[in-house]
């Protein structure tokens, strides 16, 4: 790589400032402030640009190297790459998105897209900090370090095959990170903080588990103790309950012989009682059934008294005595009965028949209307048929009519040819004239050609004329001027020809326009077609028209005696039927059906009548028998009422057998009667005689008397049985001798009180003492899951423990490697660096110490002194070689220009001058620029 | 005549570590529920006792809640006895101290007690502390009698703590020697007559209790003992173990647990152990992982047991800082899986990844 030449248009102080490189050394040498910087800053930005950010002004080198004068901020610079020339365009604005780059390649002209943008990034394989810190060499010295990442980078030769030294400080930030969520550098926090947070406030729940246990252990003593209180108050409480139970006996008992003593007084009531009725009935009291069976046969006696019947009031006997002339002689039999209601349905039966067999009023009338009108001959039947001929006449000329006109197509065809004709029909001659109109101007034009003179005569003239001027030079001048003359007489009759001729034509070709006028104005009353086409179809339109018109005229002839047939049929049908045309086939089919309908009845009518005389001579049958049957019994009826008295004579002959058999049931009956009342006068005598009694009249008051003292000798018995059970069951329960102890029982419920009193409050301490102690083992059993967690949050914690010391340990290792691969380089730039200093210094002892961050440590006394120590001159010098020698390690292949800003500024004579002398030897190599201030550093 | 064997039930025991609080509390509801269940299966199915052979709480751990709601469904299953003998983690009877027991609650303690039901005679003791002491010989028992026989503890050849010493049960009669301690079930021979048996836990808790839960069904008939496992457990663990070697990308772990679990029930608990190797380009994001598989589970746990594999050559003559850092650690004297974990972390970071553990 190599520059060639740069123009600058406008860049700091410099302006429209050009400058050739030379192959070796450039040196520029120049008083303070023209630029020598300004123009190595802008070596930089057209390699570069400028940086995006910049954190402070004096960094802001974009503001810094605004043009002071204003104007186009940029330039160019030509430079050599694999023996290519490239032009470096470059513009930059207030705002990096301003800013504008391009590249052309010089061999060819074009734009190159080699290299992009980042050019000095491409180039150099260096980012710009790092480009600065090894090839240009600033006055100011501000670096405190000569390392970055991208030197180191490329000491190692990876940036074109990996990117991890360049991601070294990506990834341990990233470790650090993480590392500093589990435990952070600095402050507190952190997940390990928490599980340890965690762990403590749930020890600090757990250490109260030992309190609890023992405040649950002591409450649970307390409570078995009371519990045992509880036990002995309730051994107390029973037994007073005991004692009240027995003083309450003893009361029970006293209770009980008060009871006793009352009863036997009863008992001796009760048995004096019975010793009065003993003594009442000496031969005993009927038993209760004995008794009952005796209130039967005493009650039975008396409804036998009271059910003999009154013969004066019986209505069967009545009804007897009122129908015995009816029925005395002869009772109708069931059959007779039975015959006669069978003859009265069958005379209904008839009578039904018989109004079913007549025709209806409605059929009647109906046949008297229609033989009206067959007696007038409206039903005759060739009528109807004639009347039907003249419709279907009448139907087949409308259907003609309908058919007689123009189709659709011919209508409009006709429409179009009338509107055409709309100026009038033109004669068949009219049309023919116009033909031979047009044919004649035709003819004319075509015989009116162009007048043409023969070119003889004129050419005759020609050669007159000139025969006439051969002889007029010859002096012949008589000849000469007659063949002159004949020429000129020549032409002009040659011109009168051709005048004539012309005026001819004009007159024909004239007329034949009139002519051609004439036809056209006649054709464009119908047609725009051109003359001929429209004479032709006017001839063919005339022709279609008339044909049409004819048409026409026939049809209309045709309808006109179509419709005076139709008239005739019409009328003739009107006036038979007297209907509307619309209702004429209606009407004859009415008289069809009505001649139908009237021959239906009438044979209809014929059978009815039949059929009624023979119902009616069974009828009258019939109603003689049924008025024989019922006269026999005294019954007259009509035939209207033939059921009726049926019905009655049977319901009456029904009833008389009836009470003629009741009346001998009934005498039957009084006798038993008589003697069954009898029976039981003797069994009631039969019932007394064992217990010395008789029947007393009033059989039912001695009965009830005798049951009443039977009900009170049996009550009396069932008390004293009773009152003895009694007293033999409290005797039994009385005690044999009286209670020796004695007990005060209001005391004893005092006491019983008090001790309820202590039992209650013992219980409600206990409750309460039972409640406290569920509340601490509902605590305590919170202990085991929180046991669980703390386990949880100790092992979380191991964890994170674990996991910051790996990523602490990961970091510690990247360090290292990433130490190790720096240092595997600084072998050569150490012997490089060497080289420079003895070349520079001429002293082969000088011990210098390269830092795997390069710094650079003087040995001095015996001692490694830092940069501080020295001098300016030393220490830049050092820097000088340390540059050179990073340039040498950095680019091993390609060597880069190096930018030198007066560096020699702090050096002495004579080490300026073994500089300058290094700077030639060194541009054998390398391209340097070589910047100064003073001829006294000037190459 | 049938009769349950159950054991090692742990009411309100602790639960999987990594389950949350709700699911923990969730899961020692389901196990008092199972133990109801359990009831039911004995009432509908004729069982004339349930035989607990210990652990039927977790020591100092059973609320009074769980407590009552156990006695109350004891008390509310007139028809069936239970016989409860206390393992080594319900050996206080804290929860039930002070506390009426049911009647048909039948207990044991350190001397022999037998309950006899027909010709079935059950005899149990519980351990003196934590050892078997010399009083251990069981009492004779008859000839004629179907002996069931309840203990709690490890089998083994010789006493000791927590431990049964099988050859002094041998030649007793002995028909089925009911155990408890072990959470899986387990028959053997115990000599010519009888069988010991331990019929696991009901539910399990933890992932070291994976496979089918429940207990034994003793169906007596002639005088023989049938034993029958049932698995009655509500849910079931699974450890899963998932080869990831050659797998890269999230989607392909993904895929490859979900093919691993493609048969197991969503009610399931459910943890992958990832096996075989992985190179350091792998996305083995167990938290996304675990997110991806959490809806397809009652719940995900993902345990790592693969190693991270680098090839030598591949960072040998790596004249990088990755190579570089991968030499340093892999020369370092770190364990094997801090070399891992710091490797993978630091090749995360320089590839500009966000730094997850």
């Amino acid at each position: 790589m190599k520059l060639i030449r740069c123009y600058i248009e406008n860049f700091g102080g410099l302006s429209q400032y050009a400058l050739e490189f030379d192959d070796q050394i450039t040196v520029i040498q120049a008083p303070n402030g023209f630029g020598k910087t300004t123009l190595a800053e802008f070596l930089r930005a057209m390699f570069y640009g400028f940086p995006r950010k910049a954190k402070t002004l004096e960094k802001s080198k974009r503001q810094k190297y605004t043009p002071w004068n204003g104007g186009k901020f940029g330039g160019n610079l030509v430079f050599e790459s694999d023996d290519n020339l490239y032009r470096l365009e470059r513009t930059f604005g207030a705002t990096p998105r301003s800013d504008t780059f391009q590249l052309i390649d010089l061999n060819t002209g074009k734009k190159s897209s080699r290299f992009t943008e980042d050019i000095g990034l491409e180039l150099f394989q260096l980012d710009a900090d790092s480009f600065e810190r090894s090839t240009y060499m600033p006055q100011i010295r501000d670096f405190d370090s000569l390392t970055t990442a991208g030197i180191q980078a490329k000491l190692g030769d990876l940036v074109e095959d990996t990117d991890d030294l360049g991601n070294f400080d990506k990834a341990m930030t990233a470790l650090k990170s993480a590392r500093s969520r589990f435990v952070p550098y600095r402050g507190s926090g952190g997940s390990v903080a928490e599980a340890s947070a965690h762990i403590t406030q749930i020890q600090q729940e757990l250490d109260q588990e030992d309190s609890l246990q023992s405040e649950a252990e002591k409450l649970n003593f307390s409570c078995q103790a009371q519990s045992q209180q509880r036990h002995q108050i309730s051994k107390e409480l029973a037994d007073t309950r005991q004692k009240i139970s027995k003083a309450a006996e003893n009361a029970v008992y006293a209770e009980r012989r008060r009871q006793y003593d009352g009863l036997l007084a009863q008992l001796t009531d009760v048995e004096k009682e019975l010793e009065l009725l003993c003594a009442r009935y000496p031969g005993g009291i009927p038993s209760g059934d004995t008794l009952n069976q005796m209130q039967q046969l005493s009650d039975e006696m008396r409804l036998l008294s009271a059910q003999i019947p009154d013969p004066t009031s019986d209505q069967a006997d009545i009804f007897l005595k009122e129908n015995a002339s009816r029925f005395a002689s002869h009772l109708p039999t069931e059959q007779e009965l039975s015959q006669a209601e069978q003859q009265r349905d069958r005379y209904a039966a008839v009578l039904a028949q018989l109004d079913a067999s007549r025709p209806s009023a409605q059929e009647q009338q109906q046949y008297q209307r229609l033989s009206q009108a067959c007696l007038s001959g409206q039903l005759e039947e060739s009528r109807i048929d004639s009347l039907a001929a003249h419709h279907r006449a009448l139907f087949m000329h409308r259907a003609k009519l309908d058919s007689l006109s123009l189709s659709e197509e011919e209508q409009r065809r006709y429409g179009q040819l009338s509107q055409f004709f709309l100026p009038g029909l033109p004669a068949e001659s009219t049309l023919d004239d116009c033909a031979q109109k047009l044919e004649k101007a035709a003819a004319m034009s075509a015989v009116s050609h162009p007048v043409r003179i023969s070119p003889l005569l004129p050419g005759f003239a020609l050669l007159l004329l000139i025969l006439g001027l051969g002889m007029l030079s010859l002096s012949n001048l008589w000849l000469g001027s007659a063949a002159i003359a004949a020429a000129a007489a020549i032409f002009i009759l040659t011109f009168s020809l051709h005048r004539k001729a012309k005026k001819a034509q004009s007159e024909t070709l004239l007329q034949a326009s009139v002519l051609g006028k004439q036809v056209s104005d006649f054709v464009r009353q119908y047609t725009a077609q051109p003359v001929a086409e429209g004479l032709a179809l006017i001839r063919a339109n005339r022709k279609d028209f008339l044909s049409m018109e004819q048409k026409l005229q026939n049809i209309q002839t045709t309808r006109a005696a179509l419709e005076a047939s139709v008239a005739a049929e019409c009328a003739t049908l009107t006036s038979a039927l007297g209907v509307p045309e619309s209702d004429f086939e209606d009407a004859i089919a009415q008289l069809r059906l009505a001649r139908e309908r009237y021959l239906d009845l009438e044979k209809k009518i014929q059978d009815a009548n039949a059929t009624c005389n023979k119902l009616k001579a069974e009828a009258d049958r019939l109603e003689s028998e049924i008025t024989a049957f019922l006269r026999q019994y005294q019954m007259d009826s009509s035939a209207n009422h033939f059921t009726a008295a049926l019905s009655s004579l049977r319901h009456d002959a029904v009833r008389y057998q009836q009470a003629h058999l009741q009346l001998q049931h009934r005498i039957q009956q009084e006798q038993s009667r008589r003697d069954r009342v009898d029976q039981l006068s003797g069994a009631l005598a039969q019932h007394l005689a064992p217990f010395g009694l008789r029947p007393a009249p009033d059989l039912c008051q001695q009965l009830q008397q005798l049951r009443s003292d039977r009900k009170s000798l049996e009550d009396a018995q069932t008390r004293k049985t009773q009152l003895s059970q009694q007293i033999n069951r409290i005797q039994n329960t009385l005690p044999a001798t009286s209670e020796k102890e004695v007990w005060d029982l209001e005391s004893l419920k005092q006491q019983e009180q008090q001790l309820t009193q202590s039992l209650s409050n013992l219980d409600q301490t206990l409750l309460q003492q039972e409640h406290l102690l569920k509340n601490l083992q509902q605590q305590l059993q919170r202990f085991p899951g929180l046991q669980d967690e703390l386990d949880f949050w100790k092992e979380t914690r191991e964890n994170r423990e674990k996991k910051a010391q790996i990523l602490d340990s990961t970091m510690e290792f990247l360090q290292n490697a990433r130490d190790s691969l720096t240092t595997s380089y600084l072998g050569p730039i150490r012997q490089s660096f060497h080289t420079y200093l003895q070349r520079l210094t001429q002293q082969e002892n000088q011990q210098a110490i390269i830092s795997p961050d390069l710094e650079i440590q003087l040995e001095q006394g015996g001692l490694a002194r830092e940069l501080g120590y020295f001098s300016a001159g030393q220490a830049d010098t050092l820097l000088l070689c340390m540059r050179l020698a990073l340039v040498d390690a950095l680019f091993t292949q390609e060597k880069p220009f190096i930018i030198l800003d007066d560096p020699f500024i702090n050096l002495d004579d004579r080490r300026v001058q073994e500089a300058l002398n290094l700077l030639k030897n060194l541009g054998q190599d390398r391209q340097i620029i070589y910047l100064t201030c003073s001829s006294s550093r000037s190459l | 005549m049938k009769f349950i064997h159950c054991s090692d039930i742990h009411l309100d025991s602790k639960m999987e570590r990594n389950l949350s609080a709700t699911q923990a509390r969730e899961r020692n509801a389901e196990i008092c529920a199972t133990f109801a269940r359990m009831i039911r299966y004995a009432q509908e199915n004729q069982v004339t006792a349930i035989l607990i052979a210990g652990d039927l709480f977790d020591t100092h751990r059973a609320s009074a809640q769980t407590a009552q709601f156990v006695l109350d469904r004891i008390a509310a299953a007139k028809d069936v006895d239970f016989l409860y003998l206390r393992g080594n983690h319900d050996e206080s009877r804290t929860v039930l101290e002070g506390v009426s027991l049911p009647d048909n609650l039948k207990t044991f303690n350190s001397p022999w007690i037998s309950y006899q039901y027909g010709d079935v005679v059950i005899t149990g003791r519980e351990p003196e502390g934590s050892e078997w002491d010399a009083g251990f010989e069981i009492p004779p028992l008859s000839e004629a009698h179907v002996n069931i026989v309840m203990l709690h503890g490890q089998v083994s050849t010789q006493p000791g703590s927590e431990l049964i010493p099988l050859p002094q049960f041998t030649g007793k009669h002995i028909d089925y020697l009911a155990l408890g301690h072990l959470h899986s079930f387990k028959l053997e021979k115990l000599d010519s007559r009888g069988v010991y048996c331990y019929c696991g836990c009901l539910e399990g808790r933890g992932f070291d209790e994976c496979g089918s839960k429940g207990f034994v069904l003793l169906d007596i008939q002639d005088h023989r003992v049938n034993p029958e496992f049932i698995p009655f457990a509500s849910r079931q663990l699974y450890d899963i173990p998932v080869d990831i070697s050659d797998l890269v990308t999230v989607t392909q772990l993904n895929a490859a647990l979900d093919a691993a679990a493609a048969d197991i029930p969503s009610s399931a608990l459910v943890k992958f152990t990832l096996t075989g190797s992985y190179t350091p380009e792998s996305q083995k994001d167990l938290g996304f992982l675990t997110k991806m598989q959490e809806p397809s589970f009652y719940f995900v746990k993902i345990k790592d047991e693969s190693h991270l594999q680098i090839q030598k050559s591949s960072y040998e003559h790596d004249i990088s800082l990755k190579g570089e850092f991968i030499r340093t650690v892999m020369a370092s004297h770190l364990r094997e899986d801090e070399k891992e974990a710091i490797i993978c972390c630091g090749l995360r970071a320089l590839r500009g990844e966000e730094v997850e553990l």
